[in-house]
This record gives C-alpha cells, structure tokens and sequence, in this order.
C-alpha cells in the first residue's frame, strides 16, 4: 500500500487500484500501469492477461530505444563432429547436494570406462562461471565432440550447458544431462543404492550422446507487420496496441463499420458510454496511419507460419493478398436469438440488451418488469456462463429504478455473476427495492398470455408454490454466442475452438491469449464472453504479444524437428491428423503422397513420430536409435 | 526369486509435466526407492509402443508411462495419443502373459512431486507382489559389446543368450550406417556360410536372363531394386556387399520372380538366409512399427510367460489334450494384433473364434493351446535365426506336449513355418494343413447359405506360392454361394500386398497395395477376401489412410476368409466392428 501511495496512484474504497474500463491497465499517472490483484479481485488467466497488457502499455512508452543497448554475441565455427564420439562427462558435486549422498568419483571412474567416453572429471559446481570454463577446456584439450553433465536438471541447466559446448565450438545439440541430483541424490538416502543409480543415468546419457547428431537451428526473417480480425473494441485495442509499437497493423472487419457490439450497447454498470467511447477508439484507429482498415472484408485464406503469413483477403468485389509476421484473432461474438419464451411473438418480450436501448432512447414504459437470467447459457448445449447478461440485468434494474422509482423490477435468475467489485451494484439493486428469485434450472420459467396480459410463472426453490407473475415487459438475458464464421475462420487459421465453438488458447491459466500455434493470439469474446474492461485488457496483451513477434526481426526456430524418410513413407496421413500444429502437409511426389514438415511450425513433441506405423517420421534429437540405446543402457545390455 | 531381488522400472516422461513432477519430487525432497530411471521425451505422444516393448523385452519388470493431465498437455494433444497407445497395449500385454499390471500410464503434473513419488512407491509395491518379469536380459554376444567392464556396481548382469548389435539398434529406422558394422566379426567364417547359402539356394544356376527383375513388383516401383544385380555380386561373392545393402530389405520375399525363374533360383530362401548373415554381421536392418512386432514376438521366448488365450474360444468345442486323430487348431497372433493396431480398422481379432466354430460346424473339436505363442514367422524372415529357434522351441515343446499329430493354422504365415521352418528349426515334424484345405475337404458341413455377392480373392504369398493352396478358398466361396470374380494378377501371379515380416514398409509397399485394392474394386466385387491376417491388415492400413488416387477406386470391403465364412454359416450376427480396444482398458491402464 505504501509504494502505491507513493506513486501516487489513485485506489478504490477497497484501496485496489484504480483503473477504467476502458484503460484496464492505466493507474491516474500516466506511465504507471497496474496489474494482477492489485487492481481487483481476479483469477489466474485475467492476472496473465492483464499483466501481459501492462507490459504492452509499458513497452509502447519504450519502443523508440528498441536494442539501443543490444550486443550481438559472436561464436566459434562449429567443429566437425562426425567422426567417432569423443565424449567428456562432468560429474558434478553440487557442494553436498550430490556429493552428500552419490560417491562422485565413483561415478566418474565407472564413466571413464563406457564406450566413448575419453574423458571425464568431478566439478564442486558445474554450472559455475569455473565450472563452464573446466567444459570449454576440456572440449579443446581433449577434443571432445560430445559433451554429458551429470548434475541436475535439464529442465533448468540444460540451455546454461548448450551456450558453453557453443562457446567451445560444439553444436549445441551434442550435449546431453543425466539428472542424477533431483532425480536421485535428492530422494534416496541410501549411498550405495544412490551411486549405482547414479552411474545408471549416466551410462543412459552417454549411450544416447554417442548418437547425438549436430543439427541447425534456423533463422526465419519476420515481417514487422501485423493482422487484426475483426474490428470490435477488442480488435481495436489490439491495433492500438501494436501501433503503439511502432509497427503496420492490418486491420480487418467483416461489416461496414468498426466498433462491432458495443455500437449496439448504451451504457455500463460504472455509467460511461460505451457508444461514444467505441465512436472514439474508431476515430483514434481511423488517423493512426500505422492502421490500415480494411471494412467489408473477410480473411479467406492463410499459409506460412509465425513470422511470415501470407494472408488472402476477400473484399467482395476484389482479393487482395497481404504479408503479415503475427496475426490477432478479435471477432467477438453475437446474442444468441432466443427461442420460448413468447420470444418473437409479443413484442413485451425482448432481450435485455434490447431493453437497455429502449431505457436509453426514453422509449421505456411498464409498472412491472421480470428478467429473465441465463436464457440459453449454461445448458447442455451451451454449458458455460455468458458472463455479461447479469451484469447487464442489474444494470437495467437500476435505470429503471432511477427513472421509475415505482415501477416493479424482479429478477429471476440461477446464479448471480456479480463477480469482483460488481457486487456492489447487487446491494445497490437490493436496496433500491429489486426483487430477486432464484429459479430451479430443471424448470425454467415460461411466459405464457393470458387474455392480453403476459403471465410469468416460475418455479422456485425459496417458495413452495409455482409463481404466477403478471407482467407487463419480459426481458430475456440471453446467451452470448461465438461470431459465426467462426469455424470457417479456425479452419483457415489451423487453431483449435473449444465445444461452444469460441476459440481456445493454448493453456487455460497460464496463456489465456496465446494460440497453441506460433504467431497467433485471440482476445476478446472471440474466446470466451466477457466483459469490456477485461475484453480490452486481454486486446492488449494479445497485441503486446504480436509486437513482440514483430520486434525480434528474426525468429530462430528449433532445430530438433519432425523429419520424414520419404522412403519409408506411406502418404497415409496419420501424421498430418495428430500433429497438433498443422505441421505436416502431404504433397504429391510422382504417383505418391509423401509427409513434408515445415520445420518453422513444428514444436518437436514427437506424436507424429509415435503414430508413424512405418517409422518414416521421427524427431531429431528423440530418434529411436538414441531412445533405444538409452532403454538398453538401462537394462545394463550396453 | 532371489531374495535381494529389486524390480527394475523404466520410467518414460513428458519434459513439461511428468519429468518436472520427478524433479518437484526431488526439490522437496521426497524419498522414493531407487528403482526407476527416466527417459525424458518432449512428449508422451513421442512414445512409441517400440519403446515399452523394448524395455520389456530386454527384461524390464515394470514400465511407467507419464505425461500431463489430460487438458493439460503442453503440445495440446499429445497425451491423448500416448494414451490410445498405451492402453492398446495394456491389452496387448494380458494376451501375451505378461500382464498389463507391469505397465503403467500416470498423469501428473510438474507440482505434483508428491504423486510421482508415491507412484514409484505404489508400483514396486506391486512389482514386488508380482515378482520378477519371465523375460530374462539377454546379453551382448561376444565381440559386439560397447562397454568395458565396468566395476562392482555393475556385477552380476543377467544373460540367457546372446545379443548382437544390429538387433539393439532395430527399428530405428534410419538408414544404413557403414560405421555400425562391426569390424569384430571374421569375414572369412561369414563368406564360408555364404557361399553354402549361395549353393543351397540355387543361384549358382542363375542365367542372368533378368526375368526376375523382370516380373518384380518391386523393382518395378524402385529402379535401383534388381534381384539379377544381387544375384550377380552374390556369384562374385561379394558377400559385404550384399549384407550391407540397404536393398537387402526391400525384397518381399514374395517368389513372384521364382515363378518366372527358368533357372530355379530360389531368391525368397536367399534373401532369408543373406539377412540372416547380415544380421550376424551387426546389421540393424529395416522394420516397419520401430520393431515394436519383432520385439513382441521376442519376448515370447521366454519359457516362464504364461500366455493365456482361452478367452477366445468361449463357448466353443476345444481340447487341451489330443486323441489320435485330433487336429491342434493353431491360432497366431491375431489376438495381439487387433490390439495394437486398434487405431486402424482392421477385424482380426475374431479370426480364432470364427475359425475354432467352422471346425466345430465342421465335426471337428480342435485342441487349443492357451499358452500358444506366436509361430516367429517375421523374426525368420527378417534374419533373426537366433531368436527365431530359441521361440519355435519352446513351442514345439509345447506342441508336442498336447499330444497332436496334425495343425490346421488360420494363418498362412503359421502354415508355412510350422511345416517347413520348425522341422529344421525346432524338430517338429507334424502334418500341418491350412483351415481352408481343412473345411473345403467338407464343405457341405458347413451349412453356408448362400450370400449370393461378388467377391474376390487375394492370394496369400505364404499360402499360394508358397505353399501351392490356391483352391479350397475358392471352393470355400462357391460353397457360400459367393460367385468369385479374379483379379488382373491371380493365383501364382498374385500381387503381395505390399509387405513381409513388417520389414520395410514405405511408399513402394502403399503403391502395391494401391494397385491391389485397383485391381480388386475393377472386378466389381463388394468384398475382398484374405485367407491372410496379415494382408488383412496391410491391405486395410493402405486403404484407411490418404490416398493418391480418387477413393471410389479402390472403394472394396476387405474381410478375412474365416469372418467371411462365419457370417455366412450363421456363426456370428454381422461382422463386428473392430473393438475399440481403448475402452476396455481404460478403467485399468490409467491413473
Ligand atoms: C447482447 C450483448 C450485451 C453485452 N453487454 C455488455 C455489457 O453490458 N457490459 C460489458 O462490459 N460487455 C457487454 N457485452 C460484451 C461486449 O460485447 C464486449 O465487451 C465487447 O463488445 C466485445 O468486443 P469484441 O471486440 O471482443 O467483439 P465484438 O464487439 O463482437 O466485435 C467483433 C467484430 O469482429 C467482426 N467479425 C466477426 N467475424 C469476423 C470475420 N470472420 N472477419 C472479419 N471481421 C469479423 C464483427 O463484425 C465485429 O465487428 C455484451 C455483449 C452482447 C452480445
Ligand atoms: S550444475 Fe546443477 S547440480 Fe551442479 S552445481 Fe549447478 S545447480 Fe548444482
Ligand atoms: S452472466 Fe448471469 S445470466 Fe449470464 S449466463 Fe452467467 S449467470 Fe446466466
Ligand atoms: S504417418 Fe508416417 S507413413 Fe504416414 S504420412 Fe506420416 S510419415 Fe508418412
Ligand atoms: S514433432 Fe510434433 S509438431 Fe513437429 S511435426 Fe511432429 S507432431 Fe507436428
Ligand atoms: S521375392 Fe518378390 S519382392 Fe523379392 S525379388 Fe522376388 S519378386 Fe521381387
Ligand atoms: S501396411 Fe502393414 S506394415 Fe505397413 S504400416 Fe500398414 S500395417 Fe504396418
């Protein structure tokens, strides 16, 4: 609280800090931006989210100095590495954390006498700045061209290990770890048990480091110019944010006009415009010369991979093709149309949305009004919760009770979503005299007439008898459904949608605006309905992570990837339907298919590998040959 | 079982979830027992069954498999697979004797070092209740040994027999490297075998006339494929050169060119046996599957397995015990298969309980061999003598054990090597009858009705060629009332399906059976049907997947012979799905 104090940034009565809607990671002092839970309440992929937009908005400031203070840092030629392994081992100590249980010299004494192995030493800490320069040393000294440290993890060292074998001349794939730390002094006491594991591992390493091929790591340019679909406040955001960067953004809306949902919206619970504030965001993207909006447009086809998209644009009239290095998916999502209800029938029955222009534009008349929640959400067929329908309910609640203090307001729902500081409005609403009714989700509510008058009855768990209400409007909070075209969207774009058919990210919590393939990222309701703060703030992050693509120039890919013995390949396909990255394409070689891999998409995981039945697919650096020779190491056949 | 005996565990693990559960184990320091070492892939979905079957065979007591929870994959999908694969496996496993107990598949997640190490603790529990695998170690056969001696914490090494290089590496699928051949083995013992191969099998009356090459289908698909030039060197006694090409491999072994041979060169036997020397040579060869088939046939050497495969015949008429007269109904590996392969189409699973119900309709009450194993057909053809013999004897044992003096197979690959290769190999010299020679001999028994269809047939290179049955299907099919339509290439001109022994499948295999499927969907016929498993399988392998040509050309149903006739005896309701092998395994094989 202290350090907000003195940044002087201004707090709420809960003294989270303050932020709008509109400019979800803005404190009241220009260049300060808040993030995670301390400005509100929020679960783990909003804190991403909304820390990845901070991030975004700090950047912005900073991106005139982009590598002002860069060095690039020069290598050695990478000796040849073909003829027979010579490998080096380096046992290492960790002070006591292996040496405390693992007899280290034994280890090293058994490593001296495998096959290929023509040096080996113990290290106090290998992963020193002593320790890295014993690894260079010996590389000369001994000519080693493979390398295995016997020490900790490779999840954390292995990366530190690789720059030294460059360092010293050695492609960074002919080194190898056996984890002989947190995978054995660390959970087993037994001194003797820990050492014969111990040289166990490093007998796996050294046998799979024999078969370590070099392999390249490749350098892909990138395109610093960006794509936005769909044109909504979180596609506008998302531009915004890119340009901000410095960098060209495509911007791509299906209508004739940008702004997408929100036109359709007349105010929020916090009481601003979001009409007028969508109005602006489209004037600001509309002069920013970076942003090139195409209207009226659709994206009908996309090839290439991060860095280098080539996107086909459809106009209608004409097709226009445009190169694009990252590309934000925003097309947010529609009301579902409602079916019951009297729906279409009586036009007292509408959507809440509707209801809300109608108390915006003065056209609302009615002594009792009943809502009706979760019309359409949350059932087998849409499971999830629509997010912004309570919200907006008690938001009509409490115009109605501001215009017509008489009037009678009851709100028939299941749950209420007043998540976060929201529930303060909820008190609000009760205070002001809005009735509440939990329904049972078994038996909705229907509307039916009687005579000319509309009749509510509904059945809920806080009174015995069924409830008749008469009612003069009806307002259905309905559903918020993907955009359509979605799938024709993710077919083109190769990303996943989840069952609802909104787009899904890579992982729940910790990369909520990520796709799992490379160079592609989602914001907005296009991946779960949600409301305008967290909509924008999830634009910006998703165009700070565009940028971010954009900024690096080059793009240096995995050189352990897919790769196909054309041979030994069927053209069955298999491969192409599990990878989960659109990887693989069959193409026609002569009379047959055969796999090819674009070694820029592929992520190297290995399932073509493992589905391939003709073993024509593998994984460089997982070969068989190298897993095999592990196993048979294992089983002490080797 | 010694008393200070510990289970060894292989353990497999995805880098992002399980293996950094392993290591969350360790930063928190839990103590688990030392028995388990890791393998770290990418990806569970990296894993292939190869992998599991390796470890099991080189005598493994247990193997985890652990990736990330189910929604929780880093590569979004890959576990899914892994899982499919594994639980196939399971199953795979339980019908070999092994016992799907020793595999395990556990999903736990980089925080959860706590169930990791409650997991190692869980599963040599239970390994140590279930004491030592049956498969014994092999050892490294003198001279190929890559280690040296290492010291007492590697003292008393278990060995039953002798391993050589070349089969370490199988299946890795790579080419041919000239720096793996062992410079230890003695060339001059090499060339005095063969040249005696050489002799045995004709080619010393080779006329280079080319007719072979000729009449090859798989030279006709791969130019540098030519038996005439491998006959060639093999008369120039280039013995290196031929072990060491890679085309070694891509024969079939399918006597297409021993057909039009005017000489009588038998090229199949000398292809077998030049593998055999190759293999000796240090040789990793090719096979298709990562060797996951050849590993699973060497397992089953192992005297201690206890296979059990009565479950299939149900219900049926069997014996366990031979009369003089008894026919031993010999089933193969049909049941393995329809497992491991459950993520193809393919139905062969039914094969032994259609086949054991037509002998039955057929009078016949056959003895059946819950211990059965498979007959190692592939190993032979695929060089590995040695494993080969050390599987057909512990067979023959068992055969002669029953008391049978005859052996109807269902499978034309049993058929064979049961009359020929266990006679030389294992000292069994028994009658053996295909189950088509058997049933056509009474076909009238069989009350088929009449299906009335156009059907076709694929003659089996191990049944036809090979072994001269080229009738009693069709007789079969007639007597079903199924009126037979022959294909462009038929009986000793058959086409092979594209594959033997799962050695080197590839683009020229799947162009075979491209041209098979052609040719047997332009005889109009609704129905191809396989005295064979195995062209089942690769026939329905190359038809299920992506094709090169429009699929209505190809457009045929693909049915083996004893499924075809039971449908048409009455003996099952339709032909099943194929079973999908994942949900009968799912509440056992996972977490
Ligand atoms: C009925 C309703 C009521 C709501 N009420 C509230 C509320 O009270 N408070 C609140 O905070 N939020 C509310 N929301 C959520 C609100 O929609 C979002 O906060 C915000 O408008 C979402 O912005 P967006 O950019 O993600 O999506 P959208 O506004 O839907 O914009 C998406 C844009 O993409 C375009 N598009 C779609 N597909 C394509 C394509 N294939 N190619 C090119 N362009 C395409 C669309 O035309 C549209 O212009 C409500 C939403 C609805 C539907
Ligand atoms: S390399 Fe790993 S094990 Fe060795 S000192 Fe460093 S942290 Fe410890
Ligand atoms: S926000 Fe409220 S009305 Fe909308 S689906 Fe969720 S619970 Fe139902
Ligand atoms: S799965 Fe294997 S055989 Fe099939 S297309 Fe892919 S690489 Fe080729
Ligand atoms: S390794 Fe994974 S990402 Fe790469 S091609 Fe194979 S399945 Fe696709
Ligand atoms: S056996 Fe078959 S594949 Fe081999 S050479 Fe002869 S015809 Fe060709
Ligand atoms: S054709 Fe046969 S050997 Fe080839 S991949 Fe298919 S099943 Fe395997």
């Amino acid at each position: 609280m202290s350090a907000v104090a003195e940044l002087g940034v201004e707090h709420d009565n809960y003294g989270f800090i303050k932020t709008g809607p509109f400019a979800p990671a803005d404190t009241s002092v220009p260049g300060v931006y808040a993030l995670g839970a301390a400005a509100g309440p929020r679960d783990i992929p909003e804190t991403v989210a909304r820390a990845t937009a901070a991030a975004a908005r700090a950047q912005a400031l900073l991106a005139g100095e982009r590598n002002a203070l860069t060095v690039k840092k020069e290598y050695p030629e990478e000796k040849d590495a073909s003829g027979e392994p010579r490998i080096g081992v380096f046992v290492c100590h960790c002070g006591s954390n292996i040496a405390g249980t693992v007899d280290v010299e034994k280890v090293k004494h058994l490593a001296e006498n495998l096959a290929g192995v023509v040096y080996a030493e113990t290290n106090l800490y290998t992963c020193s700045a002593e320790g890295c320069e014993k690894i260079r040393e010996a590389i000369a000294a001994h000519d080693l061209n493979r390398v295995v440290v016997a020490a900790c993890t490779p999840r954390t060292h292995e990366p530190l290990f690789r720059e030294t074998c460059r360092e010293a001349g050695l492609n960074r794939y002919l080194f190898e770890m056996a984890n002989v730390r947190d995978q054995c002094s660390w959970v087993h006491k037994d001194r003797e048990q820990a050492t014969k594991k111990a040289a166990d591992l490093v007998r796996m390493s050294v046998a799979k480091a024999g078969l370590l091929k070099p392999l390249p790591m490749y350098e892909i340019p990138v395109t610093p110019v960006a794509l936005v679909i769909g044109g909504g406040i979180a596609g506008l955001a998302a531009a915004e944010a890119i340009a901000a960067q410095g960098f060209e953004v495509h911007l791509v809306e299906r209508e004739k006009n940008l702004g997408g949902n929100l036109l359709k919206l007349r105010t929020t619970l916090s009481g601003e415009n979001p009409y007028d504030r969508a109005a602006d965001a489209v004037a600001k993207v509309g002069s920013n010369k970076l942003v090139k909006v195409h209207t009226g447009t659709t994206v009908s086809a996309v090839s290439g991979y991060v860095g280098n998209f080539q996107v086909e644009l459809d106009a209608g009239s004409k097709k226009e093709n445009i190169a694009a290095g990252s590309i934000v998916v925003a097309t947010g999502g529609r009301e579902w149309s409602p079916e019951g209800f009297l729906a279409g029938e009586d036009d007292r029955v509408m959507t809440s949305s509707e209801l809300e222009r109608r108390i915006a534009d003065g056209k609302f008349e009615a002594q009792r009004v009943v809502m009706v929640q979760c019309v359409g959400s949350r059932c087998e067929e849409r499971p999830y919760c629509s997010r912004v329908c309570c919200g907006l309910a008690l938001k009509n609640a409490l115009s109605i009770k501001e215009q017509e203090p008489g009037a009678e307001v009851i709100v028939l729902y299941r749950d209420l979503m007043a998540h976060g500081l929201k529930e303060d409005y909820f008190t609000l609403a009760r205070e002001a005299g809005v009735v509440f009714l939990r329904y049972n989700p078994d038996e909705p509510p229907t509307v039916s007439k009687a005579g000319d008058a509309l009749q509510v009855q509904v059945a809920s768990p806080e009174v015995d008898e069924t409830l008749e209400i008469a009612a003069d409007l009806v307002a259905l909070s309905v559903a918020i459904v993907p955009a359509e075209g979605s799938k024709e969207l993710s077919e083109i774009l190769k990303v996943p949608l989840d069952a609802a058919g909104f787009f899904s990210e890579a992982h729940i919590k910790l990369r909520p605006v990520d796709f799992a393939s490379d160079g592609i990222f989602l914001a907005g309701v296009a991946h779960s309905p949600k409301e305008i703060s967290e909509n924008i703030a999830q634009a910006q992050a998703a165009g700070g992570r565009a940028a971010s693509i954009l900024a690096r120039g080059v793009f240096a890919a995995e050189g352990a990837v897919a790769k196909v013995d054309e041979e030994a390949c069927r053209g069955c396909g298999v491969c192409v339907s599990v990878c989960p990255y659109g990887a693989i394409s069959l193409a026609a070689k002569g009379e047959a298919l055969v796999a090819s891999v674009n070694p820029a998409l592929c992520k190297s995981c290995g399932t073509c590998a493992g589905a391939c039945l003709s073993t024509a697919i593998t994984t460089e650096h997982f070969t068989n040959e190298q897993i095999f020779a592990a196993i048979a190491a294992k089983m002490e056949v080797v | 079982m010694s008393k200070d005996w510990e289970p060894s565990i292989l353990g497999i693990c995805c880098n992002w979830c399980a293996y950094a559960g392993a290591d969350m184990a360790g930063v928190s320091r839990m103590q688990y027992p030392p028995n388990v070492e890791i393998i770290r892939v990418m990806c569970s979905g990296r894993i292939d069954p190869a992998f599991i079957l390796r470890a099991f065979r080189l005598g493994a007591d247990g193997v985890l498999v652990a990736g990330c929870h189910e929604a929780d994959c880093h590569y979004v999908s890959g576990n899914q697979s892994a899982r499919r694969r594994v639980e196939a496996l399971a199953d795979v496993l339980d019908t070999v004797g092994l016992g799907r107990d020793r595999l395990r598949l556990r999903w736990i997640s980089a925080n959860e070092g706590a169930l990791f190490a409650e997991g190692i603790r869980d599963f040599v529990e239970t390994l140590k209740k279930l004491g030592p695998s049956p498969i014994e170690a092999p050892k490294l056969a003198k001279g190929v040994t890559t280690r040296t001696q290492g010291g007492d914490v590697f003292a008393g090494g278990r060995s039953t027999r002798n391993l050589s290089r070349g089969e370490l590496h199988e299946g890795g699928g790579s080419p041919l490297r000239e720096s793996e051949l062992a410079s230890e083995s003695d060339p001059s013992v090499n060339q005095v075998d063969f040249q005696a191969l050489v002799a045995e099998t004709g080619v010393l009356n080779c006329l280079e006339c080319g007719k072979c090459t000729a009449s090859c289908p798989v030279a006709r698909r791969d130019e540098t494929f030519s038996p005439r030039r491998t006959i060639e060197k093999a008369l120039e006694g280039l013995a290196e050169d031929i072990e060491t090409d890679r085309l070694l491999w891509s024969c079939l072994t399918c006597r297409t060119c021993e057909q039009r041979c005017p000489s009588g060169v038998s090229y199949s036997e000398f292809v077998r046996g030049a593998r055999a020397e190759a293999k000796r040579l240090g040789q990793q060869g090719r096979t298709s599957h990562s060797g996951a088939n050849h590993d699973l046939m060497r397992l089953q050497a192992a005297p201690k397995l206890k296979p059990n495969r009565m479950a299939a015949y149900e219900g049926l008429k069997v014996k366990e015990k031979a009369g003089k007269d008894d026919w031993l109904y010999f089933a193969g590996c049909a049941p393995y298969y329809q497992a491991l392969y459950s993520e193809l189409p393919v139905q062969v699973g039914n094969i032994p309980r259609d086949s054991v119900a037509l002998l039955n309709r057929a009078g016949i009450v056959p003895v059946v061999m819950a211990a059965e194993r498979c007959c190692g057909h592939d190993l032979l053809w695929n060089g590995d003598v040695e494993d080969f013999a050390a599987l057909a004897r512990v067979s023959a044992e068992a055969i002669k054990a029953t008391g049978a003096r005859k052996i109807v197979t269902s499978c034309p690959e049993c058929y064979r090597t049961l009359a020929v290769d266990f006679k030389e190999h294992a000292g069994l010299d028994l009658e053996v009858k295909h189950i088509s020679e058997v049933l056509a001999a009474d076909a009238g028994a069989l009350g088929l009705s009449g299906t009335g269809e156009v059907v076709t047939v694929q003659d089996a290179c191990r049944l036809g060629r090979q072994m001269g049955v080229y009738d009693p299907p069709r007789e079969l099919l007639a007597a079903a009332g199924a009126q037979v339509a022959e294909m462009a290439h038929t009986r000793g001109d058959a086409l092979c399906c594209g594959v033997s022994a799962w050695v080197s499948c590839g683009q020229c295999s799947k162009s075979m059976q491209v041209a098979r499927l052609k040719e047997a969907a332009a005889t109009g016929a609704s129905t191809l049907v396989t005295p064979c498993l195995k062209c089942s399988i690769h026939l329905t392998c190359a038809s299920s997947g992506e094709l090169p040509v429009p699929r209505q050309e190809v457009d045929v149903k693909i049915m083996d012979l004893t499924a075809y006739l039971a449908r048409a005896a009455g003996l099952t309701v339709a032909a099943e799905e194929p079973e999908p092998a994942m949900a009968a395994a799912s509440d056992k094989g996972d977490a």
